[in-house]
């Protein structure tokens, strides 16, 4: 008996549809609180030691006449902590052109080494200094990761800079950037969005950005509103997601203590079944 | 227009790799996403040329001027031009390997594979083999001659030039991590010794420590893994699940900023 094989081309895959309405939800908090800080209503954000501490360690390496090294991580231009790191970057070179101190920015990919060479140039520029912008300074060494930290930690010992950002998305070579600088004495401010190379950056640097506090850098640092706005929204976002873990939680805490299952439909809004 | 192309580029580029997550249909995940890959290839490809033109320019620039550390520039250059040589022209001879051992095999009446004999290959390191087709073989003591193909030159500078390399330098985190380890463990708030006693619970339960320490064991395993396993799942689980949410928050954040233009650190930043 023949049976023929129909493929079912459905233009939704229902199995996400929880995901959909999570992402148009968390979304729109965000968008909200954008719209709303176009208000013009002043809002509050925590202090943050590492962003304090980025103008008191590119002043630090202006009065020692030393670089400043920024690495923003191996992570390609779609990772979206090597975006956080760009928009920290903009901020870090438009502080370091007033003071006229080199800024060494070494990439491990190149579509990341062209825009940064732009957004540094860019930055030169808007503090009326681009005469001092060198394009050297922001240059590709390699693509593979364990060389280029090598590389990146030979820059380290040759150039002896004085301050070491390093702001994205790290891997193993983490720790080995971090104790080269710690190394060679100069004051380190790291920020990762993985979690699992943290640790590293803690122990071995001054100030440590984490998780999302490297995404709350452009907002904090250029206190823009709507910025600032988006940044409320994600915290908002937050307490959505605390309230459905506190719920959840005292679903299966009640499961546990009584018979019949209370939590599984709570269970099944959130269940990933798709592929 | 300068800045608005990029954007609606990047904006329509963002939605549809939205979509391609929601729509099964053959359509999104077969023709648009395909024609994504291969736009995003080409790009890649092009930046490619630029960061080599960067590093050409950079390390040309120090050897010109003879700055300091144009020497290195010098050798990376020249690595840099001989990888290339052989990665394009592809040489079919190459050193061979020190010794190569494997296992010849043969299929019995039965048809399953069975060893026959353990081949042990001798060649001479850094020597050209030009018959790369027949070496020498030592079978049961006896030099034999054996078909064998000796590694191309691009595969043998892969796996004892490159592969040695980055190993060793990923072995350095070994002691990196001492060091570290060394400089973070100082006892100076009640957290710093908080932090130290969980440490050396986990360094001691990850080891079979019981031999040495004996303090009983907790559902068939000793105290101390019993412990480890206790901070690990719990306390190390929360912080890290809780770092791992408000990153995800962060991201999303960051891409609807992307997705509707308020950043646009693609352009250079600032307005």
């Amino acid at each position: 008996m023949n049976v023929m094989a129909t493929i079912d081309a459905t233009w939704f895959d229902l199995d996400k549809l929880n995901v959909l309405i999570a992402l148009v939800v968390l979304s729109a908090l965000i968008l909200y609180f954008i719209y709303h800080a176009r208000r013009g209503k002043a809002l509050f954000v925590r202090r943050i030691p590492g962003l304090e501490s980025v103008e008191e360690a590119i002043g630090r390496a202006t009065e020692l006449g030393k670089p400043i090294l920024y690495v923003s991580g191996i992570g390609g231009a779609g990772d979206v902590a090597t975006i956080a790191a760009m928009n920290i970057l903009g901020y870090v070179a438009e502080q370091v052109a007033h003071y006229d101190t080199d800024l060494l920015v070494p990439c491990i990919d190149p579509v990341v080494m062209t825009i940064q060479q732009e957004l540094v140039k860019n930055s030169y520029t808007r503090a009326s200094r681009p005469e001092n912008y060198k394009e050297d300074n922001v240059c590709y060494l390699t693509g593979e990761q364990f060389p280029y930290a090598m590389a990146v930690s030979g820059i380290m010992v040759r150039e002896k800079p004085a301050a070491n950002f390093f702001m994205g998305s790290f891997a193993a070579e983490s720790l080995i950037l971090a104790e080269a600088g710690a190394a060679t004495g100069a004051i380190q401010i790291a920020g990762t969005s993985a979690e699992h190379q943290v640790p590293f950056f803690i122990v071995a640097c001054d100030y440590t950005l984490i998780g999302e506090e490297l995404f709350a850098a452009s907002a904090y640092l250029s206190r823009e509103p709507l910025l600032l706005g988006c940044l409320k929204g994600q915290d908002y976002a937050k307490l959505v997601i605390i309230v459905a873990v506190l719920a959840g939680a005292a679903l299966l805490t009640v499961d546990a203590c009584l018979p019949g299952q209370f939590s599984q439909w709570f269970v099944n809004l959130f269940a990933n079944t798709g592929g | 227009m300068r800045a608005k192309l990029p954007m609606l580029i990047c904006m329509v580029s963002g939605a549809l790799m939205l979509l391609q997550f929601f729509v099964p249909h053959p359509f999104v995940q077969d023709t648009a996403l395909e024609w994504i890959s291969n736009s995003m290839m080409i790009v890649g490809v092009f930046a490619l040329a630029i960061g080599l033109a960067s590093l050409l320019h950079m390390h040309g620039n120090k050897i010109k001027r003879r700055l300091p550390g144009w020497g290195f520039s010098m050798i990376t250059l020249a690595t840099a031009a001989f990888v290339a040589t052989i990665g394009l022209l592809k040489p079919a001879w190459g050193p061979t390997v020190s010794h190569v051992q494997y296992a010849q095999y043969e299929p019995d009446p039965q048809g399953s594979m069975r060893t026959t004999r353990i081949v042990r290959v001798e060649h001479t390191l850094f020597g050209f083999d030009p018959q790369s087709s027949m070496t020498n073989v030592l079978v049961g003591a006896v030099s034999t001659p054996l078909r064998a193909n000796s590694t191309p030159l691009y595969d043998w500078y892969f796996t004892y030039v490159h592969v040695a390399l980055v190993s060793t330098t990923f072995c350095l985190l070994a002691f990196y991590m001492l060091t570290a380890a060394y400089r973070a463990m100082r006892i100076k708030s009640w957290e710093a010794a908080l932090l130290m006693v969980a440490a050396v619970i986990v360094i001691i339960g990850q080891v079979p420590a019981d031999q040495f320490i004996p303090l009983g064991h907790i559902n068939g395993i000793s105290t101390f893994e019993w412990l480890k396993q206790l901070i690990m799942d719990y306390p190390n689980s929360a912080a890290k699940r809780s770092i791992i949410i408000g990153v995800a928050l962060g991201g999303l954040a960051t891409g609807v900023k992307i997705l509707t233009g308020i950043e646009r650190p693609y352009l250079g930043g600032g307005e």
